[in-house]
């Protein structure tokens, strides 16, 4: 055994760094420490030796308990590649002994859960006791491994059915460089993830039907023989739109196979692209991602929004205002949850999701959280402080309800998959004209065009009020006086407010189960390390109100001051918690500036339409569901989720935790300072370890 | 004879099951306690015997609020909690029951305090003994023991009719569909819960999920074992496996447990196991107080 690093009472990390440098000899010197070789100021890459490592976290913790001593040169190491490494620990537990539980350590790689200076035999065991899992062994000789003496043992994988094939004949030289690279990735994938992530090869099946699909399209575009330069025009941008979205496709599976494959065994030969995790790699992290989306996604999919415009909306008359200035909102508007089982958005009979396309999740410090059509990707920095509300997956799901969003609009607006941001139509520009002028005079029109008309109407009123010291154009008080053409750049203009509102309200209802003050910290916890709301503030002061008064059912007076107190009230827990910025004072000085006013009832007119027609029990009962979720034991409230660090997964089939339940009640726990341990990296691996051992399919 | 020092008031008690040899469990345990006594084999109404231990826990942190003197057969009269001087330093000392019965270790100790940290003391000790805790499906019992709150369960012997029945219900509603929040928690008591009609309009969502807009979770329970129509003795539990216990003096309340036990055992899917350790999920049983039988 190793030599035993010194145990202090006042240790309070409870993270190690397993460290390998390849020497002369083609041996890697393995050894624990209890910092990150890049934290001395001396760079052991100057000695130019290849180095890799990864951050690794005790598996065991007791309370007021403090760190276990280490072996800083063990004697050999046994990693198990568990696909649900927070029930594998719950299923060992009983069988290691102290000093066993004291070497047992958990990972954000594939190789989820490590046990130091156990034989093969005893590791073997485990393996079985874990599910039979996959084993990589290592034995040492004074810390040195010997790759060739590494022991790899991969139980045969079920009945897997072959990589979907994608068909490259016919497709443009132009474009084939993109599906070459597209199946390399799916192969690759496919091959780990029938491994590591089954559940992910579904997600590969769609990607790869979506792959084809655009192949066909882009295969017709240069079939067709365009009529004149406007049709030619058409062709070529058709053809650029679908190219982009194969590029897109490419990359997002670059990186899918770049993070979520590589740490796999042998771990020598698979190192991660991820400096600080270059050992094990991130696969658990991404698997993390990969179950939150999926767990939103599965959720969203028991109502297609396309459907229930097309087939119920626009086959129903509610009337909606014009008349923004003189909106009040009122009891329609209240979502007054206790006594309404079924929403209009629920209404109609079921209309499932039966072709949604599941987003590649991956990480990015170049983007931050971001998404787009066919990917989602989460801040690096949640790899190491998601427990920060900066950095919580929590963000993610805003993220995800983008794409939601995006199928609302193109129902609303667009004609097909990629028509979402093309210029509003001249039959629905006059619609929306003879609607404004006319107000209830006009003739009735259905649902859906009342909501792209809330939508227009919303985005006239914005631009109005940012063009105040131009006079208004408006040849009367009804009159709408702008042109087609003139309204189509309002709307572009305009668009991304009117969506972030669609947005936000979703992420408000669904995610955070419309609780007002956790919404606020989380939004302006996290927007202090974003650029944007420091450049504009009022926009985004705007956003958190209307979405806030959201469902209120007030007069927009009373719901701004409603909306003003929670925001205020958010803001100071957040400096409580030390969450602070010099954001907040200008936020605050803004909640008393009249200006802001207009702006917010332009918002909340749109978000009440938003509130009332995209509201649906249905959905959300299926996100913050708590039937099979062994934390909440039937609690509804998040202060007392029974999830802690000191608690391992159960064999319980029909147990499964929310993901979005359990990232909410760690938000709060740290927001309150009530984590019982203050290790932020540990926090974060422990919260991707359990959100990645849930079963979402 | 059993003579605890605090059985003038309700034990935090978990329920261990071996995998191994339960000796060997009972000899951990012990070993973490002082003063011990002799193990005592206790006569039990069905088979196998329980034995029991007395002992006691050393605690530099007093949990007592405050000292009390009780009279003690051969000792004449104690001061409770005792204390005794441990490396020079005084410490207080508290009962420790250790009972085992076949596979199953009961363990309790007066204070929930004081079993949050014995507790993860015993857990500690106990690793790589294969000893896994028990819980009941307090959901599931519910929905057995239906609308009347009580069933008959077999005895052993087949002379007397045995029933368990609710004593204390602790429900939490949830409007999952709604989010509202107008109604979170519930709580009843009494001897017999299933002979009143609220008890039957509270629990009818746990018996009929599909017909009701509210989710109603039972997050504690308490029960009593009945022979032949009197109460012979009861538990609270939550769903981790937490339990709360009068211990009177002589050892027949832990037998009797044990017998309880036996009767939820009989129920088909009632009784599981974890490896967690439950008095780490004990929010909701912390303040909760076991009914004197």
């Amino acid at each position: 055994m190793g030599r035993v690093a010194e145990r202090s009472a006042t240790r309070v990390s409870f993270t190690r760094y397993l460290v390998a440098r390849h020497t002369e000899t083609d041996r890697w010197c393995v050894s624990l420490s209890e910092s990150s070789p890049f934290s001395a100021d001396e760079v052991p890459l100057t000695r130019g030796v290849a180095l890799r490592y990864s951050p690794i976290f005790c598996a065991y913790l007791a309370p007021d308990q403090p760190a276990p001593a280490f072996p800083s040169t063990p004697t050999s190491i046994a990693f198990f590649f568990s696909r649900r490494p927070h029930n594998a620990l719950g299923r060992i537990r009983p069988l290691l002994t102290e000093k066993e539980r004291e070497l047992t350590y958990f990972t954000q790689g594939l190789a989820s859960i490590l046990c130091l200076n156990c034989k093969l035999q005893r590791a073997k065991d485990l393996s079985m006791s874990m599910g039979n899992v996959p084993l990589e062994y290592w034995p040492l000789t004074s810390g040195e491994l010997d790759p060739r003496r590494a022991v790899v043992e991969v139980p045969p994988v079920g009945e897997v059915p072959p990589v979907p094939s994608l068909a490259m004949t016919g497709a443009d030289q132009e474009v084939l460089i993109y599906v070459e690279q597209i199946k390399a990735c799916m192969a690759t994938l496919w091959h780990s993830y029938k491994t590591h992530n089954p559940e992910e090869l579904v997600t590969l099946a769609r990607l790869t039907m979506l792959t084809t699909e655009i192949l066909k399209e882009y295969r017709d575009l240069s079939q067709r023989k365009p009529a004149d330069v406007d049709c030619s025009l058409a062709t070529v941008k058709g053809k650029n739109a679908l190219s982009a979205a194969l590029v897109e496709l490419a990359g997002s599976l670059s990186y899918a196979v770049t993070q979520g494959a590589s740490g796999s065994s042998p771990i020598l030969l698979n190192p991660s692209p991820f400096p600080h995790f270059s050992l094990l790699g991130i696969g658990g992290e991404v698997r993390a991602l990969n179950k939150f989306t999926r767990y939103l996604e599965k959720a969203f999919s028991v109502r297609d929004a396309a459907k229930v415009i097309f087939r119920v909306y626009s086959d129903k008359e509610i009337p909606i205002t014009p008349n923004i200035s003189g909106y009040r909102s009122g009891k329609d508007y209240k979502l007054d949850l206790a006594s309404e089982k079924l929403r209009e958005f629920d209404r109609g009979g079921e209309l499932p999701e039966d072709d949604e396309v599941p987003l590649v999740a991956y990480f990015s410090l170049r983007y931050g959280f971001k998404e787009s059509k066919f990917s989602l990707t989460a801040a690096s920095e949640t790899l190491t402080d998601e427990v920060s509300p900066q950095w919580t997956l929590m963000t993610l799901s805003h993220e995800i309800m983008h794409n939601r969003v995006r199928e609302i609009f193109q129902a609303l607006f667009g004609t097909d998959w990629d028509n979402d941001r093309d210029p509003i139509s001249l039959q629905n520009y006059d619609a929306f004209k003879i609607w404004y002028e006319r107000g209830s005079a006009a003739p009735a029109c259905d649902l859906a065009q009342g909501l792209r008309n809330a939508v227009l109407n919303f985005c006239v009123a914005m631009d109005r009020l940012e063009a105040k010291p131009i006079k208004s154009e408006r040849g009367s008080a009804t009159e709408l006086g702008i042109p087609y053409g003139k309204l189509n750049g309002i709307y572009g203009r305009n668009r991304p407010r009117a969506t972030e509102l669609f947005v936000h309200f979703h992420d408000y209802y669904f995610t955070y189960a419309s609780q007002p003050r956790l919404y606020a910290m989380s939004l302006w916890g996290s927007w202090i390390k974003v650029a944007a709301p420091y450049a504009r503030p009022t926009d985004y002061l705007v956003r958190t109100l209307a979405t806030l008064a959201s469902g209120t059912g007030l007069e927009p007076s009373p719901a701004f001051e409603h909306a003003r107190d929670i925001l205020d009230t958010a803001l100071g827990a957040l400096e409580r918690s030390g969450v602070s910025s010099p954001l907040f004072d200008e936020i605050r000085s803004l909640l008393n500036a009249e200006e802001v006013r207009p702006y917010f009832y332009a918002s909340y007119y749109l978000i009440d339409q938003v509130s009332r027609y995209f509201s649906s029990p249905t959905i959300r009962s299926g996100i913050d569901g708590i039937d099979g979720d062994p934390f909440a034991a039937g609690l509804t409230l998040t202060d007392e989720y029974s999830a802690n660090v000191f608690v391992y997964g159960e064999d319980d089939e029909e147990e499964r935790a929310s993901p979005i339940r359990y990232c909410l009640a760690s938000l709060v726990k740290v927001l309150r300072a009530e984590t019982p341990i203050k290790d932020r990296l540990w926090l974060t691996a422990w919260n991707a370890l359990v959100i990645s051992s849930q079963e979402v399919q | 004879m059993l003579a605890p020092d605090f059985c003038d008031q309700e034990y935090t008690a978990e329920v261990l099951r071996a995998q191994g040899r339960t000796d060997l469990i009972v000899d951990g345990i012990a070993r973490l306690t002082v003063e011990r006594g002799v193990s005592e084999q206790i006569e039990s109404e069905t088979p196998p015997p329980a034995t029991i231990l007395h002992s006691f826990a050393a605690s530099r942190k007093a949990y007592h609020r405050t000292s009390r003197t009780i009279e003690v057969r051969g000792e004449g009269v104690v001061t409770v909690p005792r204390t005794k001087t441990i490396r020079g330093e005084q410490h207080f000392l508290y009962d420790v029951i250790i009972s085992q019965r076949g596979p199953d270790v009961l363990v309790a100790v007066p204070y929930h305090r004081l079993a949050e940290s014995f507790f993860v003391r015993i857990d500690k000790a106990l690793a790589g003994r294969r000893a896994v805790y028990e819980r009941l499906d307090i959901t599931k019992l519910v929905v057995k023991l239906g609308q009347t709150g009580v069933a008959e369960v077999a005895d052993v012997s087949g002379t007397r009719k045995l029933q368990i029945g609710l004593t204390r219900c602790h429900v939490a509603y949830s409007d999952v569909q709604g989010g509202s929040r107008d109604l979170q928690h519930l709580l009843m008591s009494g001897s017999q819960l299933g002979a009143s009609d609220v008890y039957r309009y509270v629990v009818a969502p746990i018996l009929n999920p599909g017909s009701y807009r509210l989710q109603v979770t039972p997050i504690l329970l308490g029960f009593s074992l009945f022979v032949d129509g009197a109460r012979r003795t009861s538990a609270v539990t939550d769903r981790h496996g937490n339990f709360k216990l009068w211990i009177g003096p002589g050892a027949t309340r832990v037998q009797r447990l044990f017998s309880l036990l036996d009767a939820i055992g009989s129920m088909a899917g009632i009784i599981s196991t974890t490896s967690n350790l439950p008095i780490l999920q004990s929010r909701a049983i912390s303040e909760a107080e076991a009914e004197r039988p």
